[in-house]
């Protein structure tokens, strides 16, 4: 990843640098598909997907209200320690 | 919401094929060459931003303030989880939470780094609640942008939005707070972009 911010700074001139912008989520729906295929070539996997899907919400609630309360812990603190 | 619905779509039609194939066609050879070319591309789309001298020029210490929160509140009760997922250790909770809504990366990364230790099957398994967690986040947010914002402030949704601050949230977050909060959106955005990569295979390698 840093040999490539080294070659787009080289070339931000450069015109045809922007096509990443493009080929960025062509590569990601490519590797999705991927994972898709490992995924649905397992037949456990297959029949265990609402049970991770439970465990995926779990995690996604947890660390969503972790970063706005960590965000609104720092803030208050932040703004306490200016005001000092 | 297109390049969600595309995202899903991709990871469907695999299951798909994966399914009717009853193999998985080689998948993780040429996931980990794409992966490598990806890494590339998202180092060429940083370093050759023309915007990103004057989003680095707005950063002040003050705002490396809100990164940390969203990465220590996110870890913390990420790691908080593995009390109740009994299946998983306290890092493979903080490496999906690692993700923070960057769920095409984050899940990829996870059945790449994942697989030569704890094998396929697994980090599979990991990978998939990777996918799922962090479009659950982004989904959340999406949804709930306008109560976030009225009740715990600006801030705490631009925490909230993860990864997708500076892109999917960034309309929601603009609607809500007010344009004077998108340099501010844009660098947490891209600070957190940049750890994504790095927590991830951290977690995963503990």
């Amino acid at each position: 990843m840093f040999v490539g911010v080294g070659i787009g700074y080289a070339l931000r001139k450069v015109r045809a640098v922007n096509v990443v912008g493009k080929t960025i989520p062509l590569t990601i729906y490519a590797l999705l598909c991927l994972l898709g295929i490992t995924v649905g070539a397992n037949s456990y996997l297959v029949s265990h997907l609402g049970d991770f899907g439970g465990q995926a919400l779990l995690l996604a609630v947890l660390g969503l209200a972790g970063s706005m309360a960590a965000t609104v812990a720092l803030s208050r603190w932040t703004r306490k320690g200016g005001g000092k | 919401m297109k390049g969600t619905l595309c995202v899903v779509g991709s990871f469907a039609i695999g299951c798909l094929i994966g399914h009717l194939s009853g193999s998985d066609m080689g998948a993780q050879d040429i996931s980990l060459i794409a992966l490598y070319a990806l890494m590339l591309q998202v180092g060429i789309s940083v370093g050759s931003n023309k915007g990103l001298k004057d989003i680095v020029a707005t950063i002040r210490p003050q705002s490396l303030v809100l990164p940390l929160g969203t990465i220590a509140g996110t870890l913390i009760l990420s790691a908080a989880a593995s009390l109740v997922l009994s299946r998983w250790s306290v890092f493979d909770c903080m490496a999906v939470g690692s993700g923070f809504a960057y769920y095409s990366l984050s899940s990829i990364l996870i059945a790449q780094v994942k697989e030569p230790t704890v094998g396929m099957q697994v980090a599979t398994e990991l990978a998939t609640i990777a996918l799922l967690a962090n479009i659950f986040r982004e989904m959340m947010t999406l949804i709930l942008a306008p109560v976030i914002n009225k009740h715990l402030g600006a801030r705490a949704l631009i925490s909230a939005a993860g990864v997708t601050s500076m892109d999917v949230l960034l309309p929601s977050i603009v609607n809500c707070s007010g344009k004077e909060m998108i340099p501010l959106a844009i660098a947490h955005g891209i600070i957190i972009d940049l750890s994504v990569p790095f927590f991830v295979s951290l977690f995963c390698s503990l």
